[in-house]
C-alpha cells in the first residue's frame, strides 16, 4: 500500500485548499476550521483506502465542509430572523429578496447555500476549482453524464436565485 | 453558450476576483503540520518494525543454523540446551522492548488519527442534535402554551354562561313575586270597592228615609 507523506502534501496543497474554503466562507476562523477538517478527513480516509488523486480529494472535502458551514450559517440567520416575533411565518421578505440586497458575489454564496448539496458541490468543483467532469465524477462516485446534469440544474437554480425580484415576478417560479 | 451579460457569469467573475489571503495563517498550517508530524511517522516506523522483524527473523535463522551445524558437526555437548536457551532469552530481552515500544507508538498514532477524525464528525453531529432539540422544545412549549390558553378560555366562557343563567333565574323569580303581589293587591282593592259600595248603598237608603221623613214632617206642618 502506498504511504503518503502528509506533511509534504499539506505544504503542497495548503494554498489551494485554503483559498477554496476562504472564498466560500469569507471568515478566517471558519475557513481555518474547514481547512484543518479537510486535511484530517483526507488523512483518515487514506488510512482506510488508497487515494489516487489527493488534490481532488482535498478540494472535494474542503468544498463539502465549506458548503455545510455556509448552509448552517444561512439556516442560523433565518432562525434568528424568525425569533424576532411570536409569528412563525415572518412578515419580512424571503431569503431570495434578502439576497437581492447583497453584493453579487455574496448573493452567489447565499444562493449556493440554498442548492441541494450534490449540485452545490459539482458547481463549486467545476467553476471554482476547475476540476474536469471526469475528476468530479470520480470524487463523487457518479458518472460524467450525471455531473453534466447536476451542473446544468445547479446553474439554472442559481440564475433563478440571482436574478432581480422584478424579473422573477414576470415569469413562473423555477421548477413549475 | 452563455450570454455575456449572464448574471451567473458576472457573479462567478466577481466571486473569483475577490481579494483573498493566498496562504493560510502560519499558526493554522503549523498546527496541521504538527498533527501530521505526530501522525505520519507511522510510515518510517512501520518500516522500522519490518526491519526489526526481518532482523529478528534473520538472527533466529542464523542462530538455529549455527546451532544445527554445531549439533551435526560436533558431538552433543551437555550445555548446548542451556546455551540455546540463554541466547533465545538474550535475543528476546534485546528485541522485545523495541518491538513493544514500536507497537505501542503505532497504536497510539492510529488512535490519535481516528480520534481526530471522529472528533470533527461528533462535533457536527452534536451541534445538529442541539439545534434539533431546541426546535423541538420550542414547538412543545408553544403547543403546551396554546393548550393552556385554550383551557382557560373555555373555563371563562363556562363561568360567564353560569352567571348569565343565574341572573335569568333571579329575574324570573322576581317577576313571579311581583305578579303574585299584584294579584293580591287587586283582590284587596276589589273587596274594598265592594265594601265601599255596600256602605254607600246603606247610606243612600238612610238618606232617602231621612228625606222622606223630613218631607212628611214638612207636609204635616203645612196642613196644620
Amino acid at each position: 500500500m502506498h504511504v503518503h507523506n502528509w506533511q509534504r502534501i499539506a505544504e503542497e496543497h495548503a494554498s489551494v485548499v485554503w483559498q477554496t474554503a476562504y472564498r466560500l466562507l469569507r471568515n478566517q476562523a471558519d475557513a481555518a476550521d474547514c481547512f484543518q477538517e479537510a486535511f484530517l478527513a483526507a488523512f483518515a480516509l487514506s488510512q482506510r483506502q488508497p487515494v489516487r488523486n489527493v488534490r481532488a480529494l482535498l478540494l472535494h472535502l474542503a468544498t463539502t465542509r465549506a458548503i455545510d458551514q455556509l448552509r448552517r450559517r444561512v439556516r442560523r440567520v433565518r432562525h434568528e430572523a424568525n425569533d424576532d416575533g411570536i409569528d412563525i411565518v415572518s412578515a419580512r421578505p424571503g431569503p431570495d429578496a434578502d439576497a437581492q440586497n447583497l453584493e453579487l458575489a455574496e448573493r452567489l454564496r447565499a444562493a449556493i447555500a440554498q442548492l441541494p448539496p450534490q449540485e452545490a458541490k459539482v458547481f463549486c468543483l467545476r467553476h471554482f476549482n476547475d476540476l474536469s467532469y471526469r475528476e468530479i465524477a470520480k470524487e463523487l462516485t457518479i458518472t460524467s453524464g450525471a455531473v453534466g446534469v447536476l451542473l446544468h440544474r445547479a446553474k439554472a437554480r442559481l440564475r433563478y436565485l440571482l436574478e432581480p425580484v422584478e424579473a422573477k415576478e414576470k415569469r413562473l417560479p423555477y421548477g413549475t | 453558450m452563455e450570454r455575456k451579460d449572464d448574471i451567473l457569469q458576472r457573479a462567478i467573475e466577481q466571486y473569483s476576483n475577490e481579494p483573498i489571503p493566498p496562504q493560510p495563517p502560519q499558526d493554522v498550517l503549523d498546527a496541521l503540520l504538527t498533527k501530521f508530524g505526530e501522525a505520519t511517522v507511522p510510515a518510517p516506523q512501520a518500516h522500522n518494525t519490518h526491519t526489526f522483524r526481518r532482523l529478528a527473523a534473520a538472527a533466529a535463522v542464523l542462530i538455529f543454523a549455527g546451532f544445527a551445524a554445531g549439533r551435526l558437526s560436533a558431538p552433543r555437548q551437555p550445555g548446548s540446551a542451556e546455551i540455546q536457551k540463554a541466547i533465545e532469552q538474550s535475543l528476546a530481552t534485546s528485541i522485545e522492548p523495541a518491538v513493544r515500544q514500536n507497537v505501542i507508538a503505532d497504536l497510539s498514532r492510529q488512535w490519535q488519527a481516528t480520534l481526530d477524525a471522529s472528533y470533527v464528525a461528533l462535533r457536527e453531529e452534536l451541534t445538529e442534535q442541539y439545534r434539533r432539540d431546541l426546535l423541538e422544545v420550542a414547538a412543545q412549549t408553544l403547543a403546551s402554551s396554546n393548550a393552556t390558553t385554550h383551557r382557560l378560555l373555555e373555563e371563562l366562557v363556562a363561568s360567564i354562561y353560569i352567571a348569565q343563567v343565574q341572573n335569568r333565574q333571579w329575574v324570573a323569580s322576581a317577576l313571579v313575586e311581583l305578579d303574585a303581589t299584584r294579584r293580591q293587591d287587586s283582590a284587596h282593592f276589589a273587596n274594598a270597592l265592594v265594601t265601599l259600595a255596600a256602605a254607600t248603598e246603606g247610606e243612600i237608603e238612610r238618606t232617602k228615609k231621612d228625606m222622606a221623613g223630613l218631607l212628611a214632617g214638612t207636609r204635616d206642618a203645612n196642613t196644620d
